[in-house]
């Protein structure tokens, strides 16, 4: 194998021999730039390779043919070669990126380039701390240079307060370095580790001014402002190269040298990182240009990293180190590269200037892959190595680590999506302004987007068990969006088959409640998929989505681990996030969405951890942190490892992840992302998200209270205050929905009310409970479905979500009338549709439980939900039709034949309601034994007994004779045109319509206008007023002239000296 | 040697100073490099060994006499090295910042928010 030094030879030597080609050779110069780049690349990569594939022994070479301390020794093991390869192969693909630009200016540039790749080759490998420096040193001058040369005029500026920074950083680290020798007597770093131990006169401010200077070349908070500016305004090239290699050379750096400080500076250092972590990303959320938001972000990056390290030499992550550090590494060196290369292609200054990207899927995509790389979303490395993080974490109990990771992160979600949701839908009036960018650019972009999707795979492979099952649907979901170009009809029948033989090769091996949930989110997917079929427009990517939300949803049910369960559910989210964001103006209501997710997502995942902390702590549970090493039982069997109920921990880790999914169910406080994504997502996407996503939710409630059943928790206060929360669900929802104007909102009120009602069905903890809270489950999803699907028909139709706009469209649309009919019913509760059984089911089970109140509330809601259902079929279908809507005809076919497919099911199950009920019932039956009692159709409970079957029957006899006796006995009305007011007592001058439907229940709005001032959405407006406040506050820091910075990082020193207690080892 | 170590430490803090002080970028860039200066002192002084002599190996060396460390020496060597190439850079970069502003105070390159 070759030596490593001549990744150092091969460079200097290179950078030396450019200058002589300068003149009339640039051809053979680019040449020679590139063959050193591969060559130092393939030195690296042969010993990546080798100890890939073994555990070699680390090689290390000596200068001078002396051994050290006598000489400078370079090491080259397995974490150095992973490092330098990583880097290396940046490098390579950024001199492509960047040849262009360097070429402009000779050779210059090139040299350069090679001594920073160099320099980062020898931060990487050397032991010996003065050469550390020297490379360091290196590093600096070539990139103060490099940023300089960049075509932005501020970049000079930005380079001289980097140079600024480096000098002073240079000044303490000499310092330092020259004690150190003075201490120990050597200059060697392992050397040194040894020796330090035994000396204490000089060793804290030896300690303390190394760590000073590395934290100032980590770019930690409050040293860091030259950084951002760095940044912002070199060429996106330099700055990829910095940004995602320089700082993870520095970093490695760091983690050589912080043994010579010891164990109580890698707290300090994690606090550092982790205050870095959290200030930068909260001063990310105010960012408006993008290189800049890039630039908070790698500080950000940098800072969790450097936690993490700490955390790692601290010994709190155990043998999961490594995924950690190199997850977090891998994701930002790929996913940082890949964004600032393309914002270079995209050449827009501003966040808002990326609207040019609408239209442009590959770009678009891979923007997605980076920015989910980084944002830490399954699959890619991120996800895996945060999930390691937080649960060592809660192992240790760092519970306000925690906290700070997760704010922190999310803060992250929400300026890194917002970003993308303005990419994604921002309308620009120059649409095709937009430049293809060349293969110089794009290829380096597309090759790092692949190999993030490579490491995301790597990884999802190692840790998922049983994520072979996930490739299925994504290869399919990849053949499907190459289909794309097709006729959208024709990839939406591919993707319903492919859905089907999924659900064919899942289901029938299922029992009990994965059964139930597998079989109900692909039925259910399925059905609103065939209402998919009218579109016309190709919509790119539209069925791969779908095909990949259904197979997470069954994921979720089918998940056997907390870690599998979490990775289904990230995805679901991302996945969700996007049909939201294909509505068309669903850039804001997309992006609450998904802060809001992803904010329940964390809650979960801290839940998550601290049961598994709590389970493998308590005795004779095996399970590790990555939960491939232990056997957690799945749904079938109960639930993951951990007993709720039992301990305070349990009642956290209950707390937590109730929080979680009462969020995705968006209850009462956290609703108010709700009713905006179902609004404004596509039409037919809404049915699909109150149908069938909000279940997700209750999927996991159920897994989640399934452990508790044994437990003697159902005096739990938690669960008492779950069931009000469920009720004032259900009262607020039907209020908010009687008095909402937009169809679509309206039932976007509707279905938070009605997922109040399973909320409070579940909390009950009784058997009937769970049998009513699933069985309004599957109604919900069957009426609310029905309703979506009639009114996504009538707004393609009309145009329009306003129902006061519409009316009198019975006579045009006659099936959708049916289908609004059907669904209204079967939501009010009156019999002899299904909702009647389902609130039979519930007040029962609450009876039961003794919660009067609660049903009484839940009963008053449900004579509010009257309200909305009348406008539902008053304002659109009654009443005059107007002039406008004279040509509309009824919804097309496909949304038809959905919605008749369920009216199908409804009049089945309304029928014969004990096909269903009997099948909950056994599905409960394991965790709560059954109180029901069959008679023939006949079920009794405790306080009653109800034969749907009979009703069925007796009020289709009624409906039958009074029809009949109409036909034959009843008035014939004469048929007159619209506006023949001949039979009314006055005919108006102009003809209108006297069709009232405008703020319909005022009066009603007025009554309770107390109860309905809208305190959670202001609570919600005061938090991200207070939070941009905050970001506002912290990015006036963060900017500021060269001499601001000096003055800032003066003012670190001193905070570093404080709160690492005065440098005292 | 205790005194060469305070005036190199006071020289350092003189630097940063400066730095913090001046609003000329070019007196900024003298402050850094006073405090290498100052750096460049202490260096020399935490190598010293008492009465010693240049660590110069030849053939006229005495016996049982003492040198002084020569390893800080061949540092303060490199980082002299490295400081007026920094330095030789920075000046280099206000150079190219005043051609575009004709400016030379700090406060006229302010980064906006």
């Amino acid at each position: 194998m070759i030596s490593p030094i001549y990744i150092i030879v091969i460079a200097l030597g290179t950078a030396f021999l450019l200058p002589l080609l300068e003149k009339n050779r640039t051809g053979l110069a680019g040449t020679l730039f590139f063959a050193a780049l591969l060559a130092m690349t393939f030195i690296a990569g042969q010993y990546l390779f080798v100890f890939m594939g073994s555990a070699a022994e680390a090689t290390q070479v000596y200068t001078a043919g002396f051994k050290p301390p006598f000489s400078i020794n370079l090491r080259m093991g397995r974490e150095e070669a992973a490092l330098i390869s990583a880097i290396d192969i940046l490098a390579l693909a950024g001199a492509v990126y960047l040849f262009r630009h360097m070429s402009r200016s000779g050779v210059r540039s090139m040299m350069l380039y090679l001594v920073l790749v160099m320099s980062f080759s020898g931060i990487i490998m050397t032991r010996d701390i003065f050469n550390l420096f020297v490379f360091m040193e290196l590093a600096g001058i070539a990139s103060y240079a490099l940023v300089a040369s960049g075509t932005d005029h501020r970049s000079v500026p930005a380079a001289f307060k980097y140079a600024l920074a480096g000098g002073i950083a240079s000044i303490f680290m000499l310092l330092g370095i020259i004690f150190l020798y003075r201490a120990t007597g050597t200059l060697n770093i392992d050397g040194a580790v040894i020796h330090i131990l035994n000396v204490s006169a000089l060793a804290s401010p030896v300690v303390f001014l190394l760590v000073f200077a590395f934290m100032i070349e980590m770019k930690q908070f409050p040293a860091n402002s030259w950084a951002l500016d760095v940044y912002e305004t070199a060429h996106p090239g330099i700055s990829a190269l910095l940004s995602a290699g320089g700082s993870l050379a520095v970093l490695y750096a760091v983690f050589k040298i912080l043994p010579i400080a010891g164990t109580r500076w890698y707290t300090v250092t994690a606090v550092a990182g982790m205050t870095t972590f959290f200030a930068a990303n909260v001063a990310g959320i105010m960012q408006k240009r993008t290189t800049r938001l890039l630039g908070y972000s790698s500080v950000a990056q940098m800072g969790l990293l450097l936690a993490v390290t700490g955390f790692g030499l601290k010994g709190i992550l155990g043998d999961h180190f490594y995924i950690a550090a190199g997850g977090l590494a891998l994701s930002h060196l790929l996913a940082k590269a890949g964004l600032f290369w393309l914002a270079g292609s995209v050449e827009e200054d501003s966040i808002e200037g990326w609207k040019v990207l609408a239209g442009k899927p590959v770009q678009l995509l891979l923007m997605g892959i980076f920015l989910l790389a980084l944002a830490g979303f399954p699959p890619f490395p991120g996800f895996y190595a945060k999930w390691s993080v937080i649960t060592a974490l809660a192992s240790a109990r760092m519970y306000p680590w925690m906290i700070a990771l997760l704010a922190g992160s999310l803060f992250e979600v929400v300026y890194l999506f917002r970003w993308f949701g303005i990419s994604v839908r921002g309308r620009s009036s120059l649409e095709e302004t937009g430049r293809r960018p060349s293969p110089d650019r794009s290829v380096p972009t597309m090759f790092f987007g692949v190999l993030l999707a490579a490491a995301g795979y790597f990884f999802t492979s190692r840790f998922i068990p049983g994520s072979s099952a996930f490739i299925i649907p994504l290869a399919g979901a990849a053949v499907v969006l190459l289909m794309s170009r097709l006729d959208s009809r024709i990839t939406g029948v591919i993707a319903i088959a492919a859905v089907v033989y999924y659900g064919t090769r899942v289901i029938p091996g299922l029992s009990g409640m994965q059964f139930f949930f597998a079989a109900f989110f692909i039925a259910g997917s399925t059905v609103v998929m065939l209402g998919t079929l009218y579109r016309k427009r190709a919509s790119a990517g539209f069925y791969p989505v779908m095909m990949l939300l259904v197979t997470s949803l069954t994921g979720i049910a089918l998940a056997g681990t907390m870690l599998q369960f979490f990775f289904y559910w990230e995805i679901m989210t991302v996945t969700s996030y996007f049909l939201v964001l294909r509505g068309r103006d669903a850039q804001r209501p997309a992006l609450k969405y998904m802060i809001f997710s992803a904010a329940g997502a964390y809650l979960i995942m801290a839940g998550f951890a601290i049961a598994i902390a709590s389970a493998s702590t308590a005795p004779g549970a095996g399970t590790g942190i990555m939960p491939h090493t232990g056997s957690i039982p799945g749904l079938a069997d109960g639930i993951f490892g951990f007993d709720a109920g039992v301990s305070e921990i349990s009642i956290l880790v209950l707390i937590l992840l109730s929080a979680g999914f009462l969020i995705k169910l968006a209850v009462m406080g956290v609703h108010i992302w709700a009713p905006g994504s179902y609004a404004e997502a596509e039409d037919d996407v809404s049915a699909l998200l109150s149908g069938i996503l909000s279940k997700a939710g209750i999927a996991g409630f159920v897994i989640l209270l399934a452990r508790m059943s044994g437990g003697g928790a159902q005096g739990s206060y938690v669960l008492t205050t779950i069931g009000w929360i469920g009720t004032a669900t259900a009262l607020l929802g039907a209020f908010y929905a009687a008095i909402e104007e937009d169809a679509k909102k309206l039932l976007a009120w509707s279905s938070i009310g009605q997922v109040g009602y399973i909320i409070l069905g579940l909390s009950a903890m009784s058997h009937l409970g769970w049998v009513a809270a699933l069985y309004h489950s599957v109604n919900h999803f069957m009426f609310k479905g029905l309703l979506f699907l009639a009114v996504a028909g009538v707004v393609y139709r009309t145009g329009t979500r306003k129902m006061y706009e519409m009316g009198g469209l019975i006579k045009k649309m006659p099936l959708s009338f049916v289908s609004v009919m059907i669904g209204i019913i079967a939501l009010s509760g009156v019999p002899p549709l299904t909702g009647f059984g389902g609130k039979w089911l519930l007040y029962n089970a609450l009876v039961e439980r003794g919660w009067y109140l609660q049903a009484g509330i839940g009963f008053f809601s449900s004579t509010v939900a009257f309200l909305y259902c009348f406008r539902l079929i008053h304002a659109i279908f009654l009443g005059q039709p107007k002039p406008a809507f004279r040509r509309v005809v009824e919804a097309p076919k496909p949304i038809i034949a959905a919605q008749y497919i369920l009216i199908i099911a409804i009049m089945a199950v309304s029928t014969f309601p004990g096909i269903l009920v009997k099948r909950l019932s056994s599905f409960v039956e394991p965790y709560f034994a059954s109180t029901l009692r069959w008679e023939g159709a006949t079920v009794h409970s405790s306080v009653g007994y109800w034969n749907g079957t009979a009703i069925m029957m007796v009020v289709g006899a009624i409906f039958a004779i009074f029809t009949v006796f109409l036909l034959l006995k009843g008035p014939r009305p004469r048929k007159v045109k619209q506006f023949n007011m001949v039979f009314a007592a006055e005919r108006p001058e102009t003809p209108e319509t006297t069709h009232y439907a405008y703020r319909f229940f005022t009066p009603y709005e007025r009554a309770f206008a107390p109860l309905l001032r809208p305190v959670v959405r202001d609570f919600w407006n005061a938090v991200a007023e207070w939070a941009s406040s905050a970001a506002a506050v912290l990015s006036h820091f963060f900017s500021g002239d060269a001499q601001t910075c000096v003055i800032q990082i003066m003012i670190f020193g001193i905070l570093l000296y404080f709160v690492s207690g005065g440098g005292v080892l | 040697m205790i005194i060469i170590m305070i005036t190199g430490l006071l020289l350092m803090l003189i630097g940063f100073w400066g730095m913090m002080t001046r609003k000329n970028m070019i007196r900024i860039v003298l402050g850094l490099a006073i405090a290498e200066v100052g750096l460049q002192l202490v260096m020399i002084s935490a190598g010293y060994v008492k009465e010693g002599t240049a660590p110069i190996f030849s053939d006229g060396a005495v016996e049982g006499s003492v040198f002084v460390d020569p390893v800080p020496q061949a540092l303060v060597l490199t980082a002299i090295v490295i400081g007026v190439a920094v330095n030789a850079l920075i000046l280099g970069l206000v150079i190219k910042m005043y051609r575009h502003r004709r400016s030379l105070d700090v406060n006229d390159y302010m980064e906006s928010e």
